[in-house]
């Protein structure tokens, strides 16, 4: 350890105590990268404060002895968000994990950003309400990670992502400054910084305290699997249900890929090995108006090919189809040493056409690919699994996903619903961005960080020649 | 006030701006600025080329899409033209698969909601305003009666195409319904009144056509009732809209007029709207809990035009509380004489004050500062945040009518620099002078 490193250490743990201010290479191991494992760089020190006070003093050292610092949560990212850079600092959140006010009568909740995000519905529950964005990660991503992400879940396409659901902020600034955003009501005269705070992935300051809103619990809900012969079909009954007005909670696509692996593995469902695809829904709301809704799609499936349609008989039943969508990622990290998930968006008419090519890029690759996916919002996960300790075969995996984002950017798509840009995808923002869309961007990034101390090299292209570059070989293993 | 354009920045601007330009002589005085030229840019590249020309000469502007909202906001500081955005009209894609589309900043929301519901989509924004348009709707962001099912104006912003003072086009977000790539930009020119950026197009999610809409209205003489009752009934699954208006008020509009409210009592509205089991069980479940009787659709609508109502030279506030406090809210306000149109979610109070005596020569009128302290006091007991929406013209100057921006003045002034570093776009208007 550098001299340099052992003032800022000692004044580091003078804010927080030694022993919650880590710097030796095993306490530092783990902080190295999130759920995104290549490209890791050990940061200089990690350090886990208690209250946004400590935080803004941990920021303050972090300015006044010129060392950037990363915001972490749970380390659950999928795009690199909370990876160190050189002579980083980790200010981790994961002891700021108290829920400071359950208000039941206007249904919000004011939390630390460390709570993990399926505590607070736990914590709420016996009130008959829930936090509505339900990332599968939720038990143990974080708040703070979440609003850092913008994250969704199953459930986004009826309830919304993590945007919808804040109502106010506390964020430290990057020059250590405490300022409140938004208000329980929801509103705060002038900008909407907390519109642009959510989303922006730790790179305008951190996170120390959130006002989020609470949704009742559905008091019914029916829980549908259909199973298909092809992949095809069961995108054209999604179309057909969101064309017909339905918003489900959830519109779910698992491939016979996906199929077969879940049902080698524990979690398997009962699901028919020969099928091309199965959709499960989820329809929740009033319990008078879901049986007319469960007619329509059995009429809309049984036009659509069907060839099976089961509807959950009980809360048993339910878990078991969710178990198959749940337990995917992890199912398919079992069939090979790696798997890479991709994240994009297609309009969702143009589904069937953009997963047929996807299957098509593949193929030419030789690469097995499989898709989950959130149907109802046009949000693709395609699975490619592959040995990363083949670099020819990483150089087929990296080029075989530049061509399935460019693909779907040419559908009128982008780069990320959920998972977020990070170090990732930040060459990439070139496809779908201007210099000048991007430049806008960098003012927003500039007026609350202007002197890129907060989580550099995030988000946005590094240099203006990566823009049109492209990217460097990245991949990642299982994140399930 | 001001300073007038010079003769040879007008010239300039004659010759390099193809967009339609009109001379005012004497200056059109609107919003608190004397303006020598209108400029209509009629396509999206005019308007950045006009943009472009007009910070090269540093001319300060007046943006104003329907010309509906002007009144909102602080008086603009010294503009010297009026940027009319009328002129970027059209809708140029309607994915009705998807319920998406794409349309251009000046159009009327008329426009657009009638070809949302010709493709079986409705739009989801009905601000006040009959000749509202989509670029003056997001920049205000101020949402009508049914704002409790459409959701706040920024929900249904999937993308934008925005020209930055410098002239340069920009796009963020796009055309799908979930997107993380990038700041969400959007969020930050949605409802920032044209301080930062001129929009020119948007992508906008439509919401499903409902199947049904059914309306009830109810009468109340006591406010513990008629807010209990509202609060309940905008969390029913159906409820798409639900308003508490004083009688007073509701007398000024003749669909509420009609129904008869009685002097002194509070009438609820409610609308249930989609699917047709569910409305008919929230329609029953109020039937039980308040007798409620039976309504046409303009009741809804008429709910919008109150949201603007004022009195001449009068004075009316938009309050933001948590749902819990409106009762108290209400009755306070009530007290200090005001009118009021309480929608219970998401928490906004709607209070006009007539003018009660005119005011003398220093121009101050004791209702005004009486009705100004009772709004600080239900600022101080309710939390509630308030924004003056219409005042008279003499108190303009000397308030802001966005009140304290707080801890995070100090951001949104750096944001302005950056976005707009001369503060040409309707200076002064916003927050704290941004
Ligand atoms: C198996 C698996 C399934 C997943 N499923 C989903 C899914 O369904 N939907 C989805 O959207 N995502 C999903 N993810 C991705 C991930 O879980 C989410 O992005 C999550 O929100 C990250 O939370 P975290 O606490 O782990 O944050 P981290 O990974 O620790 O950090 C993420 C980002 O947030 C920033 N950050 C963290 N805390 C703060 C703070 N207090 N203030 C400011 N910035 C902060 C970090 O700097 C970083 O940029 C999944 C991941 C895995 C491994």
């Amino acid at each position: 350890m550098s001299r340099g490193h052992a003032a800022l250490i000692e004044r580091l743990a003078r804010v927080v105590g030694s022993s919650h201010c880590l710097s030796s290479p095993a306490e530092l191991f783990a902080y190295e990268c999130d759920a995104l494992t290549l490209d890791a760089v050990r940061p200089v020190a990690v350090v886990l404060p208690e209250d946004a006070e400590q935080v803004s003093r941990l920021v303050g050292v972090c300015g006044e002895l010129g060392h950037p610092f990363v915001p972490r949560g749970a380390g659950t990212g999928l795009s690199g968000g909370a990876h160190p850079v050189e002579g980083a600092v980790v200010i981790g959140c994961s002891r700021m994990r108290r829920i400071l006010e359950v208000d039941a009568e206007n249904r919000l909740a004011v939390v630390q950003p460390g709570v993990v995000n399926a505590d607070l519905s736990a914590a709420v529950a016996h009130l008959g309400l829930c936090y509505a964005p339900d990332p599968s990660s939720q038990q143990a991503c974080t708040i703070g990670g979440n609003i850092a992400e913008n994250s969704g879940g199953p459930h986004t396409l009826k309830y919304g992502t993590t945007t919808n659901h804040v109502l106010g902020l506390e964020l430290v600034l990057p020059d250590g400054e405490r300022v409140r955003l938004g208000s329980k009501s929801g509103f705060a005269a002038g900008y909407d910084l907390v519109g642009a705070v959510v989303g922006s992935e730790g790179t305008l300051g951190i996170v120390t305290e959130a006002t989020v809103r609470l949704v009742p619990l559905p008091e019914g809900v029916e829980t549908l699997l259909a199973v298909f012969p092809d992949l095809q079909s069961a995108c054209r009954l999604v179309g057909r249900v969101i064309g017909a007005g339905m918003i489900p909670a959830s519109l779910e696509i698992i491939d016979q890929r996906t199929i077969a692996a879940v049902e080698a593995s524990a979690y398997a469902a009962g699901l028919p090995l020969d099928a091309g695809a199965v959709l499960l829904i989820e329809l929740d709301g009033a319990a008078c108006g879901l049986a007319d809704q469960v007619a329509s799609i059995r009429e809309f499936a049984a036009s659509e090919g069907v060839r099976e349609l089961r509807v959950a008989r009980d809360e048993d039943e339910r878990a078991l189809f969710w178990r198959a969508r749940k337990g995917s990622f992890g199912a398919m990290g079992r069939l090979a040493p790696d798997i890479y998930v991709h994240d994009a968006v297609v309009p969702r008419s143009k589904l069937p056409d953009v997963l047929e090519r996807i299957c098509q890029i593949a193929d030419r690759y030789q690469l097995q690919l499989s898709n989950v996916f959130h149907a109802g919002d046009g949000n693709l996960h395609p699975i490619i699994s592959f040995d990363r300790r083949s670099d020819e075969e990483l150089g087929r995996v990296v080029a075989a996903g530049r061509e399935i984002l460019e693909l779907c950017v040419a559908a009128g798509g982008v780069l990320t619903g959920e998972h977020g840009v990070g170090v990732e995808k930040r060459d990439y923002m070139g496809l779908i961005f201007s210099a000048a869309d991007l430049a806008a961007m960098t003012h927003l990034r500039d007026a609350f960080n202007p002197t890129g101390i907060c989580n550099p090299g995030k988000l946005l292209p590094v240099t203006r020649s990566c823009v049109e570059s492209g990217s460097k070989a990245r991949a990642r293993v299982s994140p399930g | 006030m001001t300073d007038r354009l010079s003769s040879s920045v007008r010239d300039v601007l004659r010759q390099e701006l193809a967009g339609t330009l009109r001379g005012h002589e004497p200056p059109l005085e609107v919003a608190g600025s004397r303006l020598d030229l209108t400029i209509a840019p009629d396509s999206g590249a005019e308007l950045a080329t006009t943009l472009a020309v007009l910070t090269r000469e540093s001319v300060p502007v007046l943006v104003r899409g329907g010309g509906n909202r002007l009144a909102l906001g602080n008086p603009c500081r010294g503009a010297q033209v009026l940027l009319c955005c009328r002129g970027l009209v059209g809708v140029d894609e309607l994915d009705a698969a998807d319920g998406v589309m794409h349309a251009a900043a000046g159009t009327p929301l008329g426009e657009l909601s009638r070809q949302a519901r010709h493709a079986g989509w409705e739009l989801p924004l009905d601000p006040p305003g009959e000749n509202a348009t989509l670029g003056g709707a997001l920049a205000t962001a101020i949402g009508g009666p049914r704002r409790l099912g459409f959701g706040p104006t920024r929900d249904c912003v999937l993308g934008l195409e925005v020209v930055l003072a410098s002239g340069e086009r920009t796009r963020c977000g796009g055309r799908v319904v979930k997107n993380v790539t990038g700041y969400d930009l959007a969020k930050l020119y949605v409802g920032s009144l044209g301080t930062l950026g001129v929009i020119e197009a948007a992508w906008l999610r439509l919401h499903p056509a409902p199947r049904l809409r059914l309306v009830r209205v109810a009468q109340f003489d006591a406010a513990e009732r008629a807010f209990t009752l509202a609060l309940e009934a905008a969390r029913r699954p159906s409820a798409s809209a639900v308003a508490v208006v004083s009688a007073g008020l509701a007398e000024r509009a003749p669909e509420l007029r009609e129904l008869h409210c009685r002097p002194g009592s509070w009438m609820l509205v409610c609308e249930f709207a989609g699917d047709a089991a569910v409305c008919g069980a929230d329609r029953d479940w109020l039937a039980r809990a308040g007798g409620a009787q039976e309504a046409r659709e303009e009741s809804v609508t008429a709910l919008r035009e109150l949201q603007t109502d004022a009195a001449p030279g009068g004075l009316r506030a938009r309050l933001h509380a948590l749902p819990s406090s409106l009762e108290a809210i209400a009755r306070h306000l009530r007290a200090a004489g005001a009118e009021l149109l309480v929608y219970p979610i998401p928490g906004v109070v709607y209070a006009s004050f007539a003018p009660r005596e005119p005011a003398g020569r220093d121009h101050r009128a004791a209702w005004f500062d009486a009705a100004l302290a009772a709004l600080e006091e239900a600022k101080r007991f309710a939390a509630a945040e308030f924004v003056l929406e219409e005042l008279p013209d003499s108190r303009r100057a000397e308030c802001d009518v966005f009140g304290a921006a707080g801890g995070s003045l100090g951001l949104m002034r750096a944001l302005k620099r950056r976005f707009d570093p001369q503060g040409l776009l309707n200076p002064g208007r916003f927050v704290g002078g941004v």
